[in-house]
């Protein structure tokens, strides 16, 4: 049973040049090892943070890449593709906890409402409505539009799920940085209609 | 809306956004002039297009409220501060004990944790440092020596001695322990022997 002591960074890597290199085959091996990164990741950033505190997604997948990959695969290339995968299980992780938090509140929760709790609703207006994003409400979105066209809904979760800019996106999606561009101005306009 | 009508409402949209704002609704008109409810989807959008702001445009964050987040089982090859997992002895509801190396000594260690459902409980938690608090006062050749007891990421462990040995299980199979009274005891991975002490406590480990 005993593996090597760099058996999973080197599987990722691997994984990765594989990807890069075309074999879109690779992606099932590294998105498992990906995904409990991220949650590993999560997991002990938010049980460290005080409530009300936030973490950007986009600051755990770069913490992910460098734990997972390293020195060895940091290319341009290499991260996009990296990202692309880390978007996804993001995603999943977000919409996780946004269904935890729900169920918690409808079942017996009340009876535990602090002060907090009920001055988070005010809170979240301070910071402006536009800021805050129902992922849910977004997550049910993005699914529909990808019924749509999957092109619009992979770049909205490139961008919002992984913090790619749209260099990087077009990287990971073998396209072009005018096309992205395009794709991201209608999908953010037909959410944007979506989540009003 | 299907794929078929969002493939034609593409064009639209993006004709209408190369016009200046006030002439966009005009150019609909004249780009499609039969399909009035195609029109008005593209119109729609360019009107959300408009108010847009910055939505979505900073990237997702995770608040630091909330649920506590379930944390997953260790995999081999994984380093938890000094120690690198290189397997898993066993696992129950209560917890997981994985085998370890501790890196900084160069030794052998059976490393117990919260199982990922329960390591946020904070009577588990406490549960599991009384556990270690009592191991660690107790010295007999029966009991797995504690070593140290870790916080690390927020996760509790109890690094002890890792005693090789076959499982109580595995000596019930065989048949009963004590056929010759005679005979010596049987060697048991979770202790060394059934423990006698002093306080009489009895630990699980």
């Amino acid at each position: 049973m005993p593996l090597k002591d760099s058996s999973r960074t080197a599987r990722a890597t691997r994984c990765l040049e594989e990807i890069s290199g075309g074999n879109q085959q690779a992606v099932s091996e590294l998105m498992p090892l990906v995904y409990e990164e991220l949650r590993r990741l999560a997991a002990r950033y938010i049980n460290r943070e005080r409530p009300g505190q936030t973490l950007q997604a986009t600051a755990l997948v770069n913490e992910a890449f460098v734990r997972l990959v390293g020195e060895r695969a940091r290319g341009f290339e290499n991260r996009a593709h990296f990202v692309a995968i880390a978007a996804l299980s993001m995603r999943q992780i977000l919409v996780q906890r946004a269904r935890a938090r729900h169920a918690a509140k409808r079942g017996g929760a009340a009876a535990r409402v602090t002060l907090d709790e009920t001055m988070q609703p005010a809170e979240a207006q301070h910071r402006g409505s536009s800021d805050v994003v129902d992922v849910l409400v977004l997550d049910e979105a993005l699914t529909r539009l990808a019924t749509l066209d999957a092109e619009l809904a992979k770049v909205v979760e490139l961008r919002y799920f992984g913090g790619l800019t749209i260099e990087e996106t077009a990287e990971a999606l073998h396209s072009s940085p005018a096309t992205v561009k395009r794709h991201w101005t209608m999908a953010r306009a037909w959410l944007k209609r979506e989540l009003a | 809306m299907n794929p078929e009508r969002w493939e034609r409402l593409k064009p639209l949209f993006h004709g209408a956004l190369e016009q200046p704002p006030a002439a966009r609704a005009e150019w609909l008109r004249g780009a499609c002039p039969d399909d009035e409810r195609l029109r008005h989807e593209a119109q729609a959008l360019i009107d959300a297009h408009e108010t847009v702001g910055d939505f979505l445009e900073s990237p997702a964050t995770l608040d630091g409220d909330a649920a506590p987040f379930e944390s997953v089982p260790l995999e081999v090859g994984q380093h938890v501060g000094p120690y690198l997992v290189r397997g898993e002895l066993g696992r129950g509801g209560m917890g997981i004990v994985y085998l370890a190396e501790d890196t900084r000594l160069g030794r052998t260690v059976a490393l117990k944790a919260l199982a990922p459902g329960v390591a946020d409980d904070p009577q588990r938690r406490e549960r599991l440092r009384r556990e270690a608090r009592a191991a660690a006062a107790l010295s007999h050749p029966g009991i797995a020596v504690v070593y140290a007891f870790e916080e690390i990421d927020g996760n509790l462990f109890i690094a002890s001695e890792h005693v090789k040995g076959r499982t109580l299980r595995a000596e019930l199979d065989k048949g009963p322990l004590v056929q010759d009274p005679r005979s010596t005891r049987p060697s048991i991975s979770c202790g060394r022997s059934a423990p006698h002490t002093t306080r009489g406590s009895s630990i699980e480990i």
